[in-house]
């Protein structure tokens, strides 16, 4: 409701600056009417004349598309039709039963039930099958119909029918009856511990509440004793509301500190947000964790904290979104979603890093590049920061990439398919920071997965079978054959011999998908720091004052 | 403005009846007022400075992209100079240039026009027009500098080889004159007894000129016993033009094209309307998959009649009609109205536009869904969904990689130019031959030029080197690697050699054009075309080409 306001607020200021717009500069007034006189003759003709019946709805959406898309990705329109799903994503709320489903094979599963909502309540499962929902097949739906029969009014009954896999292999059905509820998608999904007095928050959007969230956690793990430090976990974050961003940096930051300030095309536009609450904590050491994922307010967060010089950051450069959208009313409940000015942090910089308004000769975008960077100061140590490209880490970690082998088991399914089945064969198991797979275990699954169908190529095997067509073609191949038939064996990657070598990766994945099957996110989370490299940097920063202060100081 | 959109809505009422015509336009009149609003806020609002007509370009590209490749909108701009090209009639002085090192450089010079009549020559360097400086324009700003009003002058400065060493700046004024692109750059008998057409593109009067080159060819033999019509690479043009040329060879009041829309109203049929010059005479046509839109329909429609025979490939496969629409501000669209269907009731368009791939991708019409027709007189069987099939299959003609290379880097063309300058006559172009020495002198020439190019062999182990070395099988591999490497090298020597009749020919016909225009350029390839041999040999044997029009049991 308190969005809703500040949208119409927003909105008439913008009718004011709008008209005067339109009044001043009548050159730009003009070529707006006129062009919009050329486009609606085009539409009226092309939807009367065209050799076949066109569906006017999608032939406008698809030249909205096209001419937003040259702006720059996120100026963007809202039919009517996707309003449900926009407002979810800006609030995190809606009716339903509070669980990610999935579409494998003729049937839609459950790949996970949230905390504490109706689906995790009522007992279901990862890997449930979704057979009806209130009386009607779901057979052949696809993820978004099942979706649409599942969400509904807060309150109002539904009732599923699951098949479940059994140890023995066999596939229980079973009728579920839950009360939808709103489900409000969490920002913090996870906090708790890291180490014995290092705390941990992962802050995973910037919906509705994501400050009082964060501020929440901290509060929480700081009542429990006293803390050596915490991390902030923004890898993956795409962003989300500006003020959000404000109130997370403000349980880490005093009262009445500029976080972030917004400009535009016109000075009136121009905004700055400070803090306004009290802080919780000014002195505990912070780490933030970042990576290419971290966008738009992920990046305010990160570069405020930088900028302030208020904690570390650890990992990869992040996204480089400087700009802000708001969003603005249509006609027939549709909505535009505009790029409106860019955002500055604290040293003020501007970390956009492609500059959508010049492109190169064949339209793509262009990066800044290097030389154009400009230097800034952090506002109390002078360290040198760079705007121009996302936030730069102050300990850079390469990212922790797939094997082309446990990418093919991740995609193909493999992983969650023999959690399902482990859930189905074991109760119960130790707890989430304990649960190893253990040797035999592993040695398990290489058995299972050797009966099944998975593939994957590297990308050197794909061109070698185009050289060798190309020989072919060329009337080379007979003198090359011996070669390159001796070249291909030395290639050819093979299972076993991957599955071995990349034990470590592909077990820490069983692990966790596991896990999550009996304590769900947290477990997930939790089971997921033993392997967690990034992670262990920022503990042992923490752990060593000299160097988290080091990096800190004054230049 | 508002008067034509009345007579739009009138039609629509009588066509779709009141209620769906009333839904129809809620829905476009909604929309407008959606998109009207978007595009006032995001000109408004957007955080750098909007230029209006850029978006709406990028709207209206992004709504047409969808439909079909032959819907297009043209701005004023465009309008302007599509207006100077669409009636064919323009000033200009009869050249076509390419940029070489820099320089635009004279690559054709049509026969009888301004340039021709100056004293251009092909391979002259333009080097200022009017007094501006000519280096490191590019072709389309060269073109539009060309062409003007008929009657206007314009002065070019000419850089021109005198000798293989020197060359001298030569002063052109030109008189531009109105030039209309000719349709038949080609007509001529290729053996005593065989006639041939080359029909380039169907433009305004292209029927009448094919039908006066077959009736000069029936005067030069009035025992003519078979006519080639060449369709290759003829992109197509005025469906009129196409129904006129096959008017020559069918009688009169025979339908050639019926065209379908959404609407029954705007239906549309085609016959000929003039007497026919020869409805006997054997007709063999060459397609490619360059024969396009009404190359199609003269293909077709004499395929559908029996009345002649397709040899070549396969045409390209476009069933659809455009008519042009003039919007607000000297603005323009042309929007593709309705489908044609040749005499035996099919339609050619290969790709179905309205329904996509889930990628997005363009769907061609599948085997199994193309529906069979029966010839007219025969009862052959062809088939819809796929440009016309020709009665007798040849491969695409393919260059060797030397060949290419040898072209694209222009020392065909250098090599033609010094040819000219150490030969200044030639015997006719059909008789001329490259001498066993003039070839070695071309092998003597390229010996000394930059002739690298890679094999798609050599370019794929190059990419193999790149992913092995980024996924760290390098090392393990390179032992290989090398000994692929050497048995991949070519020797460009032994490969002109091992091409020389391909290459010959592409000499012969370069040169042959440097003395005797697109005309002697296009008899000369006539002779070593195996297209071109195999309709020589089915006009000379009666037999087989009747064969081939009679229904196969």
């Amino acid at each position: 409701m308190r969005k809703l306001k500040k949208i119409v607020v927003v909105g008439v200021i913008a009718l004011v600056v709008g008209l005067s717009v339109a009044f001043t500069s009548t050159p730009s007034y003009f070529e707006i009417t006129k062009n919009l006189d050329i486009f609606t003759t085009l539409y009226k003709e092309l939807n009367t004349y065209y050799v076949d019946t066109l569906n006017p709805e999608k032939l406008m959406q698809s030249g909205i598309r096209n001419m937003l898309e040259s702006l720059d990705p996120y100026t963007d329109f809202i039919p009517e039709e996707d309003m449900d799903d926009y407002r979810m994503q800006t609030t995190g709320k809606y009716g339903g039963i509070g669980a990610i489903i999935g579409t494998r094979g003729e049937w839609v599963m459950v790949t996970e039930p949230y905390e504490g909502f109706p689906a995790d309540k009522s007992g279901l499962r990862a890997g449930d099958k979704i057979i009806e929902v209130d009386g009607k097949t779901a057979k052949n739906y696809k993820t978004d119909q099942v979706s649409a029969m599942l969400k509904g009014k807060p309150g109002t009954e539904v009732i599923v029918k699951l098949k479940r896999l059994q140890a023995d292999g066999s596939e229980a059905e079973m009728m579920v009856k839950m009360i939808r509820q709103e489900i409000k998608v969490k920002n913090v999904p996870y906090f708790g511990m890291a180490s014995d007095k290092i705390g941990y928050i992962r802050l995973s959007g910037f919906t509705e509440r994501a400050g009082a969230e964060v501020k929440n956690a901290l509060q929480v793990l700081e009542a429990r004793g006293k803390l050596d430090g915490v991390i902030l976990d923004l890898r993956g974050n795409p962003g989300g509301l500006l003020n959000e961003a404000v109130n997370v940096a403000n349980v880490f930051v005093d009262r009445n500190k500029e976080i972030v300030s917004t400009k535009g095309k016109m000075d009136e536009w121009n905004k700055s947000f400070p803090t306004l609450n009290d802080p919780v904590d000014l002195k505990i050491p912070v780490v933030v964790l970042a990576d290419g994922g971290s966008a738009s307010a992920a990046e305010i967060v990160a570069g405020a904290l930088q900028d302030l010089d208020r904690a570390v950051i650890i990992g990869q450069k992040t996204f480089g979104k400087g700009l802000v959208q708001s969003t603005r009313s249509l006609p027939f409940n549709a909505k535009l979603k505009v790029t409106t000015a860019k955002y500055y942090i604290p040293s003020g910089r501007c970390i956009q890093a492609i500059n959508y308004a010049e492109r190169n000769e064949d339209g793509s975008v262009k990066r800044v590049p290097d030389s154009l960077k400009v230097a800034f100061k952090t506002k109390y140590s002078g360290r040198t920061v760079y705007d121009g490209g996302g936030i730069d880490p102050d300990i850079a970690r390469e990212p922790e990439k797939f094997s082309n082998i446990a990418f093919s088991l991740l995609t193909k399914n493999h992983i969650f398919d023999y959690a399902t089945e482990y859930r189905a064969k074991h109760d119960k198991i130790g707890s989430a920071k304990a649960f190893q797979l253990g040797e035999d275990g592993y040695a398990d699954f290489v058995t299972w997965v050797s009966k099944k169908e998975y593939d994957y190529s590297t990308r050197s095997e794909k061109v070698f079978e185009q050289l060798k067509a190309a020989a072919e073609k060329e009337n080379y191949y007979e003198a090359i054959k011996d070669d390159l038939e001796k070249l291909n064996k030395t290639m050819m990657h093979d299972k076993a011999h991957d599955l071995e070598k990349e034990k470590v990766q592909i077990k820490s994945l069983l692990e966790e998908e596991i896990v999550s099957r009996y304590y769900l996110n947290t477990g997930r989370v939790e089971t997921s720091f033993r392997s967690d490299n990034e992670l262990k940097a920022a503990l042992d920063v923490i752990k060593d004052e000299t160097q988290m202060k080091d990096i800190l100081a004054k230049r | 403005m508002k008067k034509r959109l009345i007579k739009v809505v009138a039609v629509m009422v009588i066509a779709f009846g009141t209620m769906s015509f009333a839904d129809g336009y809620f829905e476009i009149s909604k929309n407008i007022d959606v998109f009207s609003a978007l595009y006032k806020e995001v000109n408004t609002y957007y955080v750098d400075e909007a230029e209006p007509s850029k978006l709406m370009r990028s709207c209206i590209d992004g709504m047409l992209k969808t439909l079909d490749p032959f819907t297009n909108y043209f701005s004023g701009a465009q309008v302007e100079n599509a207006k100077i090209q669409q009636g064919g009639k323009f000033g200009g002085v009869g050249i076509e240039i390419e940029v070489l090192n820099g320089y635009p450089v004279i690559t054709s010079v049509t026969q009888g026009q301004p340039a021709d009549k100056s004293g251009l020559q092909v391979g002259d360097i333009i080097k200022t027009i009017d007094g501006a400086n000519a280096k490191d324009k590019k072709k389309d700003e060269v073109e539009k500098v060309l062409v003007g009003q008929p009657n206007s002058p314009v002065v070019l400065s000419i850089e021109r080889k005198i000798s293989l060493v020197d060359s001298k700046i030569l002063p052109f004024s030109i008189q531009r004159e109105e030039i209309q692109e000719t349709s038949v750059p080609f007509y001529g008998m290729i053996t005593p007894e065989i006639g041939c057409i080359k029909l380039k593109i169907f433009n305004e009067g292209a029927g009448k000129d094919v039908k006066q080159a077959f009736d000069s060819l029936k005067r030069i033999n009035p025992d003519i016993k078979g006519l080639v019509l060449d369709l290759r690479g003829n992109p197509g043009g005025l469906l009129n033009e196409a129904v006129n040329i096959v008017n020559v060879f069918i009688e009169k009041n025979k339908l050639v094209v019926t065209t379908r829309g959404k609407v029954d109203e705007w239906n549309n049929t085609f016959n000929t309307l003039n007497e026919p010059t020869d409805t006997k005479i054997p007709v063999v046509m060459l397609t490619n998959s360059g024969s396009a839109s009404a190359s199609e329909i003269v293909s077709g429609t004499m395929q559908d009649y029996d009345r002649g025979v397709v040899i070549g490939q396969r045409t390209y496969g476009k069933g659809l009609v455009q008519v042009t629409k003039p919007l607000s501000y000297q603005t323009m669209l042309k929007v593709t109205t309705a489908k044609y269907y040749i005499p035996t009731g099919r339609c050619i368009q290969a790709l179905n536009y309205a329904e996509k791939n889930p990628d997005g991708s363009v769907k061609r019409i599948p085997d199994s869904l193309k529906v069979a027709f029966k010839t007219i007189k025969s009862k052959r069987t062809v088939y819809d969904g796929g440009g016309v099939d020709p009665d007798v299959k040849l491969p695409k003609p393919e260059h060797s990689k030397i060949a290419e290379t040898l072209f694209s880097k222009n020392y065909i063309f250098d090599f033609a130019s010094n040819f000219k300058l150490a030969h200044p006559t030639i015997d006719d172009a059909a008789k001329f031959k490259l001498s066993e020495s003039d070839f070695n002198d071309f092998v003597a020439y390229v010996k000394t030029k930059d002739c690298t190019y890679k094999t798609v062999s050599e370019e794929k182990l190059d990419d193999l080197k790149e992913a092995t070395t980024e996924e760290k099988y390098f090392d393990a591999v390179k032992e290989q690697y090398e000994s692929i490497r050497k048995k991949l090298v070519h020797d460009k020597e032994q490969d002109i050699i091992k091409n020389k009749t391909e290459i010959v020919t592409i000499l012969e016909n370069e040169i042959a054009g440097r003395y005797y225009y697109a005309y002697g350029k296009v008899k000369k390839s006539y002779q070593n075309d195996p297209e071109v041999a195999k309709a020589i040999e089915l006009i000379n044997n009666p037999q087989q080409y009747e064969d081939l029009l009679i229904a196969k049991k």
